[in-house]
């Protein structure tokens, strides 16, 4: 055996007497970890030129975006029978670059075998979808309507229902209530939104299930808002009136209360697919920063075909400020389960602006009140 | 819009209830199986249901690999639900941190060895493939 060949067989050696206590805690650890992630590949195009839903850079406008791309990797830890803990890695495009962070990490005691404590970053349980908000495989649209569920900053949108994790602490408790299998879900924490701390939040979420085919969703949470920074809020005549109106927002939120109420309805079985969700939000006591949101969904699944629609509709303020919003999309989608976890999917939609700007900030004014925009995408799950 | 909408709210039910009264057609009976050493003798489809879907831990589920007919046929029994609907389900659990799915095994026979070597095992074959090796909890038709 050459000197070579000695070093190459001692280097090997050592190499596996190192590793091989890892590969035996892998073996063990194979039983109670699973690794998955989702994937959404978007593609919007409209035919106005100022971004729908987003800042420039971010939101879909006539050059076409792929803005909404996003992607996760998610684990789930069996830590022993009454303990799991799990996380989420998220990125989605921003720009030219894609920002991850830790969307929720949580850990989950099982106190008793109805009652759960949840702790940690935990999704926001308000929305029927929110908890997996990303996660384009899981539901029939692109996306989430967004009409309901916010996308960018209060600041730019005004108040919806946030899609941001809060910190904090989940009481889950699982009761059958004749054929329903009803949760109730009483969480505490705080949460940082764009340009707003939200601290001593409570809230508490009523899930009622039927079956796995129906579903009814009664949430209310409130917290107080400190630390109230909204960008681009100017005072006096150095401002736009936009700008000013940001800066009498800023002082009205500091301190202010904030609350969701919510409900939802889901029918899910027989190939048909219905959905109702209603939301009033406010953020302080101006009512320029109280918002009411809502949309229905209908689908039927026809093999491996789902076509869609979706009604929704956003109203901010009283209908007579100055920034009010009153905005109907209608969106006509289809989703096609190509292969085994991959779903492509098309929408149509059309945006009605029936006061203000809705979701194309306020700034500057689209060309036209109604506008056009279509999308593809592909989603997967693995 | 808004007049439109009204029209089609009450026209969406309408749907949704007709389309409710179609029902699945049966293909082949499938039997909920488990190890003889359980102390259960029988099960209800509502109990079968919550342990694949996660949501009742007291027993072990083992599942069928994806595309298996079986598979198809026991979800659209037990859950009334398709193929896509389950990978849509636990796309929601796993991702929201709520569950994770059973492991899952090849085929009836393996199944069958599965359940017979976990006492707390808890599993599904068409009831075709059935021995004496496991006990049968339930039978959906």
């Amino acid at each position: 055996m050459s000197l070579s060949s000695t070093k190459i067989l001692i280097v090997t050696a050592v190499t596996y007497l190192a590793i091989t206590p890892l590969i035996v805690q892998a073996e063990n650890w194979s039983d109670k970890l699973a690794i998955s992630g989702f994937a959404s590949a978007n593609y919007h195009k409209t035919d106005d030129p100022l971004p729908f839903n987003g800042e420039a850079g971010k939101g879909h406008d006539d050059q076409g975006s792929f803005s909404g791309t996003r992607f996760g990797i998610n684990f789930n830890a069996i830590i022993n029978e009454k303990f799991k803990f799990g996380g989420q890695l998220f990125a989605t495009k921003e720009e030219d670059n894609y920002a991850t962070h830790v969307d929720w990490a949580f850990g989950t005691l099982k106190l008793t075998d109805s009652l759960d404590l949840r702790a940690g970053k935990l999704k926001f349980p308000i929305g029927l979808v929110n908890e997996y908000i990303d996660v384009g495989y899981a539901y029939p649209w692109m996306h989430a309507p967004t009409s309901f569920y916010s996308e960018a900053g209060a600041n730019l949108n005004g108040p919806q229902v946030t899609r941001e994790a809060f910190s904090g602490a989940s009481l889950l408790w699982t009761v059958d209530l004749g054929d329903w299998e009803t949760e109730f879900d009483l969480f505490v924490g705080e949460v940082n939104l764009e340009g707003t701390d939200v601290r001593k939040l409570m809230g508490l979420v009523v899930n009622l299930n039927l079956d796995e085919e129906i579903f009814i969703e009664l949430a209310t949470y409130e917290g107080n808002m400190q630390n109230v920074e909204l960008e681009g809020a100017v005072q006096g005549a150095g401002g736009s009136m936009w700008e000013n109106m940001l800066y009498v927002m800023e002082g009205n939120m500091q301190g202010a209360d904030h609350s969701v109420d919510s409900f939802g309805v889901k029918y899910d079985s027989n190939n048909i697919l219905f959905m109702y969700e209603l939301a009033n939000v406010t953020m302080g006591q101006l009512t320029a920063m109280e918002s009411t949101a809502w949309y229905t969904t209908l689908g039927y699944q026809m093999g491996k075909f789902m076509p869609n629609i979706t009604f929704e509709n956003y109203e901010q303020g009283d209908g007579n400020g100055a920034f009010d919003d009153d905005q109907d999309i209608v969106t006509l989608g289809l989703r096609w389960d190509y292969i085994s976890n991959v779903a492509i999917k098309f929408e149509v939609a059309q945006i009605k602006l029936n006061q203000g700007n809705g979701m194309f900030g306020y700034e500057d004014n689209p060309e036209d009140n109604t506008i056009n925009m279509f999308g593809i995408g592909i989603d997967t799950v693995f | 819009m808004n007049k439109l909408m009204n029209t089609l709210k009450p026209a969406s039910l309408v749907i949704v209830y007709c389309s409710a009264l179609f029902s699945y057609s049966a293909l082949a009976d499938i039997a909920v199986i488990a190890n003889t050493a359980n102390a259960s003798n029988s099960l209800t489809v509502k109990n079968v249901k919550k342990i694949f879907l996660g949501k009742d831990n007291s027993m072990t589920p083992i599942d069928q690999d994806e595309g298996n007919a079986t598979r198809n046929e026991f979800y659209q029994k037990a859950a009334n639900k398709s193929e896509s609907q389950m990978k849509a389900y636990w796309s929601k659990m796993i991702f929201s941190g709520k569950a994770t799915p059973p492991e899952t095994s090849a085929n009836d026979a393996s199944v069958i060895a599965w359940v017979a070597n976990n006492k707390n095992g808890i599993g599904y074959i068409d009831s075709a493939s059935v021995d004496g090796s496991v006990k049968v909890l339930l039978t959906i038709k």
